[in-house]
C-alpha cells in the first residue's frame, strides 16, 4: 500500500471503535488447516484476546483465496479486510487498542527483532517442514490441503502450493537443507526465546504481540500430531517455554467459557 | 554477498594477526563457489561460513556476551535478514542507475576479459533467481513494492539505532558477532558513491549508526592509522576521467588509475573476492589490515588485474597509495 493510501487507512481506522461482529478466517479446523495456518491463525486470536478485542472465528474451505495478501489469518472489521498478524496490529493500533506502548525505545526494537526471528525461524520451519519433507507432504499436508475439493483439483493445489513454498524455501536459502538441519534451527530459536524469557512470566513486564505470536507458534507445535514426534521435543526439552504456553493458555483461552480451549 | 564478506572481514581483522591472511580471487571459479573466500597461510582458504571457521580455530567474538545477549543477537540478525538485506540487493544489483554506474561497472573493469562481459550479469541473474524480491509475481518494480522495501529497510535501520543508543558498540565495550553483521551491511551503504541513495541518505541521517560504522573503520581497518576520510568521494571529486579507452592498457595514467581507485573504492566491498588469479598478483599480500579489504572505502590497495602495474598519483590532502604495495 502506498503511504498516502496507508495514511487515508489508518484514518479510517480510527474513525470508528472495533465492532462486535468483527471476524476472523481461517481455513477448515478439522480437515484442511495446515501447522503454519494454524500457528499464525492462534497468534493473532491471541493477541486480540489480550487486547480484550471481541473476535468470532470462522472457518472457510477458501480463505486463503479470500485474504487480501493471499495468507492466514485475516480479520474482516467494519468494512476492512486485514491480513497477518503485522498489519492486523497496526489496524488495533490506529484504532487506539495497543499492547506496546508501555515499551521504550529499546525495548521495541528488541521487540521487533525477535518477532522477525520467529518468523524468520519457526514459520520458515513449519513450512519446510509440511511442504519440503516428502514424507510429511505425502502422508499429511496434500492430504489436508486438497479436502474440500474434489479430484483433480485437489491434487493439482496441493502440488502447485508445494512448488511455490519450494521456490520459496530456495529463495531464503533454506532449499539446500536437510529436515535434521531444520530441526536444528528450530532448537536454536527455541533456545534464544528461552535464554531471553528467562524466568520472566512474559517477554516483557507487560505481555505484547510477540507474547502472542511465540505462544501461538509454540503451542501449535506442541498439540499437533505429524509423521514423528522430533518437532515436539525438540520444543518440549525447554521447560520455561512449556510453562510460558500453559501460563497464556491459562489466562486468555480457559478463563473464557465463550472462546474454550484454543483450536489448533 | 559483500554484506557477508565485509563481516568476516571485521571479525578477521578483529582476530587474526596472521600477515597471510588475504582475500584472493579465484578468477572464473569466484561466481561458482560460495562466497566469500579468503585464504590462510596459503595454504589453507574457507569458503562459505566464515564465523564458524574462526569458532573451530578457538577464535570466537561472542565469548563475552550473556545468554540473552546471544539471543538479541540471532534476532537481530534476523531481522536484518528480514528487512534490510532484500533492500540492499534492490540498491546494488536491481536499482538501474545503480547498477549500471557502479555495480556492474565496478565488475567489469576489475574481471579479466572476456569474463567481464556476461560475469555481471550472470551475477545478478543468480541473485534475482535466488533472493527474495525474484520470488515476488509479476511486476517486482512497481512502486508500493518499492515503497514497502524502503519502508521496511528505514524501520530495520531506525530499530538498530534505537538498540544501538549511545553505546560503542552493540554489547558494550568489546564488539561482537552482531557488531560485525550489522557494520558488514551498513558500510557498503555508507561508504559507496551511489547515484541513487536514498537509503544511504537516511542512514547518514542515523548518526550514532554513522558514527559506528566509522567508528570501526578506525578501530579495525586503519590505513597508517590515519582517520579515514571518505577518500571515494574526495577522489571521486577530484578525479572526473571518462573510464579507459581499453581495458588491457599496460600501464595506467595517474588519472585513469586514480579514477579506478575512486570507482574501487566507490564500489561495493565485496568484489574483493573476485581478483584475478594469483598468477597476476604482482605484489605480496597485505598485513592484517588489509585483510578485511572487502569493505575499505579507501580502495583495496590490491587491485589486481593483469595488466601491469598501477601508477597512481598521491592526492594532495588525501593518504596517498602505498606505492611499495602496489
Amino acid at each position: 500500500m502506498s503511504l498516502a493510501a496507508e495514511a487515508f487507512v489508518s484514518q479510517m481506522a480510527a474513525a470508528e471503535p472495533w465492532p462486535e461482529n468483527a471476524t476472523l478466517y481461517q481455513p477448515l479446523k478439522e480437515d484442511q488447516i495446515l501447522l503454519s495456518d494454524s500457528a499464525s491463525s492462534l497468534a493473532v486470536q491471541t493477541y486480540l484476546r489480550m487486547c480484550g478485542l471481541p473476535v468470532q472465528v470462522v472457518c472457510r474451505p477458501n480463505a486463503e483465496y479470500m485474504s487480501p495478501s493471499g495468507k492466514i489469518p485475516f480479520i474482516h472489521v467494519g468494512n476492512q479486510v486485514v491480513s497477518e498478524l503485522g498489519p492486523i496490529v497496526q489496524f488495533s493500533k490506529a484504532k487506539g487498542h495497543s499492547l506496546s506502548d508501555g515499551l521504550d525505545d529499546v525495548q521495541r526494537a528488541e521487540m521487533k527483532a525477535y518477532m522477525e526471528l520467529v518468523n524468520n525461524m519457526l514459520l520458515t520451519a513449519e513450512l519446510f517442514i509440511q511442504w519440503c519433507d516428502e514424507a510429511t507432504v505425502s502422508q499429511i499436508t496434500r492430504h489436508r490441503y486438497g479436502t474440500p475439493y474434489s479430484w483433480p483439483l485437489n491434487l493439482i493445489l496441493a502440488y502447485q502450493k508445494q512448488w511455490e513454498v519450494r521456490r520459496k524455501m530456495n529463495a531464503v536459502g533454506w532449499g539446500g537443507k536437510t529436515v535434521d538441519q531444520v530441526y536444528e534451527d528450530v532448537s536454536q530459536c527455541c533456545q534464544a526465546l528461552s535464554q531471553r524469557l528467562g524466568t520472566q512470566p512474559y517477554f516483557f513486564k507487560i505481555p505484547t504481540e510477540l507474547d502472542a505470536l511465540v505462544f501461538g507458534h509454540l503451542f501449535t507445535i506442541l498439540t499437533t500430531q505429524l509423521t514423528n514426534t522430533e518437532l515436539l521435543e525438540r520444543v518440549r526439552s525447554y521447560s520455561n517455554l512449556l510453562s510460558f504456553c500453559r501460563r497464556i493458555e491459562q489466562t486468555y483461552f480457559e478463563s473464557q467459557k465463550a472462546g474454550g480451549a484454543p483450536s489448533p | 554477498l559483500g554484506a557477508q564478506t565485509a563481516a568476516a572481514g571485521v571479525l578477521a581483522a578483529a582476530f587474526t594477526s596472521s600477515p597471510e591472511l588475504t582475500l584472493p580471487a579465484l578468477g572464473a571459479s569466484a561466481h561458482t563457489c560460495p562466497l566469500p573466500q579468503a585464504r590462510v597461510r596459503s595454504d589453507v582458504s574457507i569458503t562459505g561460513n566464515m564465523p564458524q571457521f574462526f569458532f573451530f580455530q578457538k577464535f570466537n567474538a561472542d565469548y563475552d556476551l550473556s545468554a540473552k545477549e546471544g539471543a538479541d543477537s540471532l534476532a537481530f540478525i534476523s531481522l536484518m535478514d528480514e528487512k534490510l538485506k532484500p533492500a540492499l540487493i534492490y540498491t546494488f544489483w536491481i536499482e538501474p542507475k545503480n547498477y549500471v554506474d557502479v555495480t556492474r561497472r565496478w565488475f567489469a573493469e576489475h574481471l579479466p576479459f572476456p569474463l567481464n562481459f556476461f560475469l555481471p550479469g550472470r551475477m545478478l541473474a543468480d541473485l534475482l533467481s535466488g533472493s527474495p524480491t525474484g520470488t515476488k509475481p509479476a511486476s517486482p518494480l512497481c512502486l508500493s513494492f518499492l515503497l514497502q522495501l524502503y519502508r521496511d529497510a528505514t524501520e530495520c535501520l531506525n530499530l538498530l539505532s534505537q538498540r544501538l543508543g549511545s553505546q560503542k558498540f552493540f554489547f558494550g565495550d568489546s564488539p561482537s558477532s552482531l557488531d560485525a553483521y550489522v557494520f558488514g551491511h551498513l558500510a557498503p551503504i555508507l561508504r559507496c558513491k551511489l547515484p541513487n541513495g536514498k537509503l544511504q541518505q537516511h542512514l547518514k541521517s542515523l548518526d550514532n549508526l554513522a558514527n559506528f560504522c566509522s567508528n570501526i573503520l578506525l578501530l579495525y581497518f586503519p590505513r597508517d592509522g590515519r582517520a579515514l576520510l571518505p577518500v571515494c568521494l574526495l577522489r571521486r571529486l577530484q578525479s572526473d576521467v571518462a573510464p579507459p579507452a581499453g581495458r588491457w592498457r599496460l600501464r595506467q595514467r595517474p588519472q585513469q588509475a586514480a579514477k579506478a581507485a575512486a570507482l574501487r573504492c566507490g564500489g561495493p566491498g565485496r568484489h574483493a573476492e573476485l581478483r584475478p588469479p594469483h598468477r597476476h598478483r604482482v605484489h605480496p599480500a597485505r598485513p592484517a589490515g588489509g585483510a578485511g579489504g572487502a569493505a575499505r572505502p579507501g580502495g583495496h590497495g590490491v587491485p589486481r588485474r593483469g595488466r601491469g602495474r598501477l601508477r597512481t598519483q598521491a592526492v594532495p590532502g588525501l593518504e596517498p597509495f602505498r606505492t611499495d604495495r602496489v
